[in-house]
Formats: structure tokens, sequence, C-alpha cells
């Protein structure tokens, strides 16, 4: 099985990119059967959703200090990767840090994959902002190509 | 973490009498808040417990909208105790319009609540303050020291989770409570099929019981003024009268003659202090020291096992209290389950009326107070709304000051920590949006510190 994880609050601007991009993805062409998509708020049900599941793509709106909309892409099991730190977070956990739990635990997923999208808004409101919004086709490309979708 | 020490003008820090230690970036607390501690010599000056997040102004956008939205609009303020917003509102709507849900009904309102003290309490001790006591940085540091008892909260977690979705519709911000009861009420054979994952859970709770009562405590105990809801024949949790240690006894709807709210400068959050001024403590501390009776024995054996009496006025072995607690919320969860019959409708019919009432529930981390004013139209005048955080800030100021005070000449390290720790003693939900903690310590004149 494999899973994209769509990450964040739709509810706080940039934040929902994750949601938002899973979600044009259920609408679009249909995927393969094996490839199941969710949207989450609070990252630590990563641990439940994937579970069993052999390679994982979240999409999560990041902060590091990019151009907002410069496009992040992190597989978790390159040495010495630093991840930007999510931060628009429910509850103090973001996915580097709830990755950083399964891989303490036994539970982190055979491939793990980040495409992260620079955020410039995380207020409340809905909607992306321009330059987010104009990343939702590269990272839609970017995560087909990390599953060869 | 980090330290700063001002240094002389020729960049020697070495009689430095001010000390500023900043933390920032801490995980562990919900919200946004600062601390400032000043130290002159080995005397507490000043503690002020800061915080500086946005108000949220629900009080003022609830005027004008109709009474029956407010459980759901409530609910938005925290995504850790929402259903301790319905009930709350829930209750002043009702006791305002004359309604009572009693019965079934109630009682699914008892098991959708447990479900929130279960999912809180299990993420609170292990996942935000267990890693004090064991030397973690984090969680995660716990997760490879000890990761069963990691795994055991997250399935807590998850049971309580599941509960909540079945009575309350999601697992987050419930959709399913309504003025007058439910919108659905669950077929017996959906809550049967949590007993298996909740008899597990009443195993796994009572050995987390035993877990943190292996934790080292330090020797502080705090004469708080307890304050909590108390109900006879049960462990508050969906309402009551409010009592205390210092004798109080009251209907809430007095609640004014015995306690104000006051606005102090360094706070977004409005204090709340008894008339004459003595701040107070809710929580699991006050519940438990006020409702011990009505503890099964179950819980009762438990506490005792773990070395606790009938009160308990150490602020950090609240992670003790919290952990009977999470046995009782589940133990509870079974008993309502297992005598559950679906109630005839799934509502009574309220009608909205002119007027104003209070409404109280006990939130896992304290009493939650709602009080609408509503017109004849239905629509909100005025709504006040008192999270138990805001009402413990001076509480928490003053245990601030007693682990300060009781080791005034310990390091900067060491001392910061150990407040960071009180904080996390009373389960701190500043509010549900970022989370960053800076903590000063300012330290005048005595012996500089290592």
């Amino acid at each position: 099985m494999r899973l994209i994880v769509g990450l964040g609050n739709p509810s706080r601007r940039d934040d929902g990119f994750g949601p938002r991009l899973v979600h044009a993805l259920e609408e679009g062409t249909a995927l393969p059967s094996d490839v199941r998509t969710t949207a989450l708020v609070d990252p630590l049900d990563l641990l439940e959703q994937w579970r069993a599941c052999d390679a994982v793509v979240i999409v999560d709106a990041v902060s590091s200090g990019a151009p907002p909309g410069t496009l992040h892409h992190i597989l978790w099991d390159e040495p010495g990767v630093v991840c930007p730190r999510a931060v628009v977070s429910s509850h103090g956990m973001g996915a580097p840090e709830v990755a950083a739990l399964a891989r303490a635990l036994g539970e982190l997923p055979p491939r793990l994959e980040l495409i992260g999208v620079e955020g410039a808004d995380f207020g409340d409101g809905e909607g992306l902002t321009p330059p987010v919004e104009a990343a939702l086709g590269p990272a839609t490309r970017a995560v087909r190509n990390a599953l060869g979708l | 973490m980090s330290v700063s020490e001002p240094t002389t003008p020729n960049g020697a820090a070495e009689s430095r009498r001010t000390r500023i230690l900043a933390v920032d970036a801490l995980a562990r607390v919900e919200g946004e808040g600062a601390l400032r501690v000043v130290l002159d010599g080995d005397v507490v000056t000043e503690v002020a417990l800061r915080i500086y997040e946005p108000p949220r102004f629900f009080e003022g956008f609830l005027q004008g909208r109709h009474a029956f939205e407010a459980p759901d609009l409530t609910s938005r303020i925290c995504g850790i105790c929402p259903i301790a917003y319905q009930t709350s509102a829930v209750n002043a709507l009702e006791s305002l319009c004359g309604a009572t849900v009693d019965g079934p009904l109630r009682d699914l309102r008892r098991l959708l609540y447990c479900g929130e003290w279960i999912e809180s309490h299990a993420l609170h001790i292990a996942m935000l303050h267990a890693p004090d006591f064991l030397g973690c940085h984090s969680v995660i540091e716990l997760a490879e020291r000890d990761p069963h008892a990691v795994q055991r909260s997250l399935r807590l977690k998850k049971a309580g989770n599941q509960l909540a979705r079945v009575v309350g519709g999601r697992e987050i911000h419930p959709i399913n409570l309504r003025v007058g009861g439910f919108y659905r009420v669950p077929q017996p054979s959906e809550l049967h099929a949590l007993t298996e994952e909740l008899t597990w859970a009443r195993d796994a709770a009572l050995d987390t019981v035993r877990w943190v009562a292996g934790f080292d405590f330090p020797d502080l105990e705090r004469d708080w003024e307890l304050v909590s809801l108390r109900h006879p024949g049960e462990y508050p949790i969906t309402g009551g009268r409010l009592v205390s240690t210092g004798g109080l006894d009251i209907d809430i709807e007095e609640f004014d003659a015995h306690f104000a709210e006051l606005q102090v400068p360094h706070s977004t959050a409005l204090h709340c202090r008894r008339l004459d001024g003595r701040p107070y403590l809710t929580g699991p501390l006050a519940r438990y020291a006020l409702n011990f009776h009505e503890l099964p024995d179950l819980d009762k054996e438990a506490a005792r096992d773990a070395g606790l009496g009938p009160v308990c006025r150490n602020p950090f072995k609240s992670i003790i209290v919290r952990a009977v607690e999470l046995v009782f919320a589940v133990d509870e969860a079974l008993a309502l389950i297992a005598r559950y019959t679906p109630p005839p409708r799934p509502a009574v019919e309220v009608v909205p009326r002119a007027g104003a009432a209070w409404g109280a529930s006990e939130a896992p981390r304290g009493t939650l107070l709602h009080r609408y004013e509503i017109g004849a139209d239905g629509l909100i005048r005025s709504a006040r709304i008192l999270p138990p955080t805001a009402q413990n800030q001076a509480s928490l100021e003053d245990d601030l000051r007693a682990v300060v005070s009781a080791s005034p000449r310990e390091s900067v390290a060491a001392l910061t920590h150990r407040c960071e720790h009180a904080i996390r003693n009373h389960d701190p939900c500043i509010s549900c949006a970022t989370h960053f903690l800076r903590l000063e310590l300012e330290h005048r004149g005595g012996e500089p510190c290592a």
C-alpha cells in the first residue's frame, strides 16, 4: 500500500496546502488501487495512517526562510538531512517530529518522503497566497514522480 | 534552550549580577506564553506568567449569534477539550431555558466526556509531562528509551478518540452534541464494539499509574485553595455545585458573589481570584482532593498503591493523579457502556427564552465555566467563558515562586527546567494555535549561579 498525506489546517491559509493538493488529486485522474490519500490536521495521526504502508509521501507547508512557493523534497533516510520545521501544527508536533517519534518506536514506513512548500501566511483564513497557489502544479508532479504515478 | 549572559563592557562575563535565561520553541505547553522570574539575591521579587497570545474575541463575536450555536462555536476554542466547551455551553443554555437533560442522555454525555479525559490525560502524561521526570527533552527521546510506555499512551489516546468519534460524530471537534441532547444517539452495538479496546485500556491505565508512581518527585507542598465541581454519587465531570477546600459550597449561579475576574497587564487572559484576592487552583488535584470519596475502589486502590493519600498537594505528583483519573475515565466509560439503553429520543425539546445562566463542567485541566445572557429572540446578548488555565494563572505564578524560592542558588539551567516543569504540572492550555514558551530568569545580586 502507498499513501499520500496532505497535512495541514485549511483554516490557516497556506497551511492548507497539503489538504488542497490531496483533494485535487482525488478529483483528478483515478489513482492506482494501491494508492490511498488522506488529509490530516494532526500530524500524530500519521502514526496510525501509515501503518502497513510501504511508501508514504507527505505534502505539507513548511517554513524555512526560503522564498514563498519554494518546493522542498526530502527523503527521510538521506543521511544528514535537516528537515525544515513545520511551524503550524495543532499541538506542537510537526511531521518531522512525528517521523522521529516513529523511528524511535520502530514504526517508520520503509520509504518516507516530504514534499514541502514554503508558506507565506499561516494566519487565520482560507485560501492560499499566490506563490503557494502557483506551487500546486509542480508539487503535484513531484508527488506523482515520488510514487512513480 | 539558550542562555544569554550580559557581559561587562570589556566582554567579560565574570562580574555579572543580572542573568537572563531564555527558552524558546518549547513544544510541551499549549499556546503562546512567557515567563519572567526576578531573583534579588536569594529572594524572588517578581514572577509573571505572561500570556501574550492575541485575544480571540469569542465572547465578543458570540453576541448576536443564536444561543444554540454556542456549543459548536465555543468548541472551536480548543482541539484538546472541545467536549468540555460544548458541555459547559449546553449546561448553561439548558439551565437558562429550564430544560432538564437526564437519564440515558446525561449518561451519554458523560460517556462522551470520558473519551475527552482519556485522550487528554494520555497525551499529557506521556507526551508532555513524563519527559520532565525522566531527563528527556522530548517524547522522541522518551520513545527511544521506553518505546513501550509511549506506544501504550498513544493507544490509550486512540481509545479515547474512538469513544469521541462513536458518541460525538468525530474525534476532534465532535458535532453530535446539541442543546437538549444529541442529534443522533448510538446503537448499543456501536458502543459494545468499543468494550474490548477499553478493557485493554483499563489495564493500560493501571500500568500507567504504576509507571508514573515510580518517578522521582521534588518535595514541595502547596497550600492552594482547591476548587472543583461536586455532584452527589459521582466523580464530577458534567456538572455539579462548586466546592473548595476552603469550605466553599455554592450553586454556580452564585459564582460572581465569590470570585472576580481581573485583567493584569502581562496577560491577555483574564485572571480569576476569590473576591478577597486569593488565588485558587482547579484541575485534577482539586477534583481528586474534593471528590476522593466518590472514586470507585479500583481507583482508590490504584491511588493508594501509588503512594497517594486522599489529598495530594505536591504539584509534581499531579501526573499520578492524572493517571488515576485516566483509570477512572476508562472504567467509567466501560460501566456506562454496560448499562446503556438508547434514550427514547435523541434530544428533549428546548425553547429559548430570555434570561441568563451559568453552566460548568470539568475539563481535563479544570473547571470550565460559561455564562450566557440571551434575549427573547434567542440571540446572545453577552457571553463569558472562564477556562481553567485562566483561573489557574495566579496559582501557577505562586508555584513558580515556591519552586525558585526553595532552591534559589541552583544553577539557572536547573532552575529553568524546574520552572518549565512546574508549568507543565498543571497542563496549561493557553490556546490551540502555536506553541512557544519563552522563559526569562533574571538574577540580581547574590552569588552568581553556575
